[in-house]
């Protein structure tokens, strides 16, 4: 197919895309109008402050609870604690005798 | 040298005030917000009028536009020009818009129903909306920023947010699909 034609045609349509306008311009009370809708909206900050109120006394509750708690339970023993007192020579000698140490 | 100087200053105070009425509609206050709308809605109106035709559609899409930045308004970062932020946000509502929207009653009936305020051959205008109605919103949406607005691929990855690749592979894809419309009606 001969290209030129084709080519012609896009060159115009491409003109007709640059005039692809509706040239519509906002009207005075555009701003006002949006101001209305923005003035609508539901007030975020409003509403997480709120939320956060209502939660406020449940969290302050949680958190007397939580220090009560680690106040009464007593503290447990680290791991490093059960381990720092090595067998002396002796206990290990006592409980391999014993039989209990695994060996046939 | 002077009116250079003044008209750099002028800039300056231009886009401070700018900054505090981003900065203050930021903190909720609507009148500053107001202002804002005030200074880009004749950008706004302009882009979104490259994609409708419709004066009704054009007032809703440019009303959408702002109502989201209202509510992005805490997402916007400083460190680019506010205008920069809010035409892409313009660009994506309106790309959104056109996936969602039925192009060929839409746009048809509005090349024949609004008078033409464009120059240029009418004949052309009305292939060209004819065209671009049949193509997929993608195609539609590159092919008029590239020859409607003049915009660069570069430019479009740049107000888009998109990447420079991404661009150039799909303008060459829209611009392919132009051309195999016209070679199908061309066709003897």
């Amino acid at each position: 197919m001969n290209d030129a034609p084709i080519d012609d045609r896009l060159e115009r349509i491409r003109g007709g895309i640059a005039a692809h306008h509706a040239g519509v311009e906002p009207d005075p009370s555009f701003s006002a109008r949006v101001l209305a809708r923005v003035g609508a909206e539901p007030d975020t900050a409003g509403v997480l402050g709120w939320a956060a109120a209502r939660l406020l006394p449940v969290a302050g509750l949680l958190a007397a609870l939580l220090v009560a708690w680690v106040l009464v339970s007593p503290p447990e023993l680290a791991p490093e604690d059960l381990l720092a007192d090595q067998p002396s020579a002796q206990e290990l000698t006592l409980f391999l005798l014993s039989g209990t140490g695994g060996a046939p | 040298m002077i009116a250079a100087a003044v008209m750099n200053r002028t800039a300056d105070a231009a886009q401070d005030s700018e900054a505090g009425l981003v900065l203050a509609a930021q903190r909720g206050d609507q009148a500053a917000f107001g202002a804002l709308v005030r200074r880009h809605q004749r950008r706004v109106f302009r882009l979104v009028g490259r994609f409708y035709r419709h004066p009704e559609d054009v007032d809703d899409l440019a009303q959408e536009t702002f109502l989201l930045a209202w509510r992005k308004l805490g997402s916007y970062r400083r460190d680019a020009p506010f205008e920069h932020w809010l035409t892409r946000l313009c660009l994506n509502q309106c790309y959104q818009e056109l996936r969602k929207r039925r192009p060929r009653e839409v746009d048809l009936e509005a090349v024949r129903d609004t008078p033409a305020p464009c120059q240029g051959d009418p004949t052309a205008a009305l292939d060209a909306a004819r065209l671009l109605a049949q193509l997929p919103p993608k195609d539609r949406f590159l092919l008029l920023l590239l020859d409607g607005e003049g915009w660069s691929t570069e430019e479009i990855a740049e107000r888009l947010g998109w990447s420079r690749s991404n661009v150039k592979v799909r303008a060459h894809r829209a611009r392919k699909a132009l051309r195999r419309r016209v070679e199908e009606e061309m066709e003897p």
